[in-house]
């Protein structure tokens, strides 16, 4: 259980950091959100 | 500057990482209480330690077993993917259409409301039953949590578009099908994207949840959870 528990952590981790990392490329067309 | 300050907090990091590790390793299976019996600082049964954990993580991965972690761990990100890709896809289809058809959306509206005042949990045996012990059922489990988070959002977004910027591109001749496209789409996707973050982590619990209970013919680490409650074997 706990192996499948550290997977899942993981697994998770890497999801959310990598759908964030899309999320900023993807808002960054947008006036508001550019870099000044 | 910003260098140094950015591996000051990688060094923090895993320096809390590793001292947790440390500690977790050697004060599982010390006794709290010398003479009573089972108090532990942290009881191997529940916990295990991370050595034991390694070894059987590196046991799971070869091929002395029957489904290899790594088969269980694609199981459940494929589905999860999945779940995640239709869940936004259809999820921002049905908000852009509801919040810009005033009629529509107060016809739907306690529809809505009441699906999604479901507990999911509670659609697992339905959801099971009707698609099978397979990758589909996980995938409509996570669908039908990724869809609202979407759909509420997106919803608002395309009722909160700017009415002076739908105006002016209409008095400068801009048709219904080219506002849509170039600012109604536009402002809506800042709200689905904003959304994103939550769906990822909502569609693996879904698709966990939908293991524990659908997971036998494909795995998944649900599964694998569900199996060592089985065997009581909770540490390792």
């Amino acid at each position: 259980m706990m192996v499948a528990l550290v997977v899942l952590g993981l697994i998770g981790i890497v999801m959310a950091l990598g759908i964030r990392q899309i999320e900023v490329r993807l808002l960054r067309w947008r006036p508001e959100y550019q870099k000044r | 500057m910003k260098t140094r300050g950015r591996a000051g907090v990688w060094a923090w990091r895993i320096a809390i990482l590793v001292a947790i590790l440390v500690a977790w390793e050697y004060l599982t299976g010390i006794k709290a209480i010398s003479r009573t019996p089972g108090l532990y600082w942290i009881d191997p049964f529940f916990v295990s330690r991370p050595s034991a954990i390694a070894r059987r993580f590196v046991f799971l991965m070869s091929d002395n077993v029957r489904l290899p972690l790594w088969k269980m761990a694609l199981s459940t990100v494929q589905s999860t993917l999945w779940g995640f890709l239709v869940g936004i896809s259809t999820g921002f289809v049905a908000g852009l259409l509801l919040g810009r058809s005033d009629r529509a959306a107060r016809v739907f509206d306690p529809f809505i409301v009441a699906f999604n005042s479901l507990p999911r949990i509670a659609l697992v045996p339905l959801i099971t039953m009707v698609f099978g012990f397979g990758l589909l059922a996980k995938i409509v489990l996570a669908w039908s949590i990724v869809f609202f988070i979407v759909f509420f959002n997106t919803f608002q977004g395309a009722r909160s578009v700017d009415a002076d910027l739908i105006s002016s591109a209409r008095f400068l001749g801009a048709s219904e099908g080219q506002i849509l496209r170039t600012v109604i789409v536009p402002s809506t996707l800042a709200w689905t994207f904003a959304s994103l973050t939550p769906s990822i982590s909502f569609a693996l619990i879904g698709v966990v949840v939908g293991e524990f209970i659908g997971g036998e013919s494909g795995g998944g680490l649900g599964y694998l959870i569900i199996q060592s409650l089985g065997t009581l074997n909770a540490g390792t």
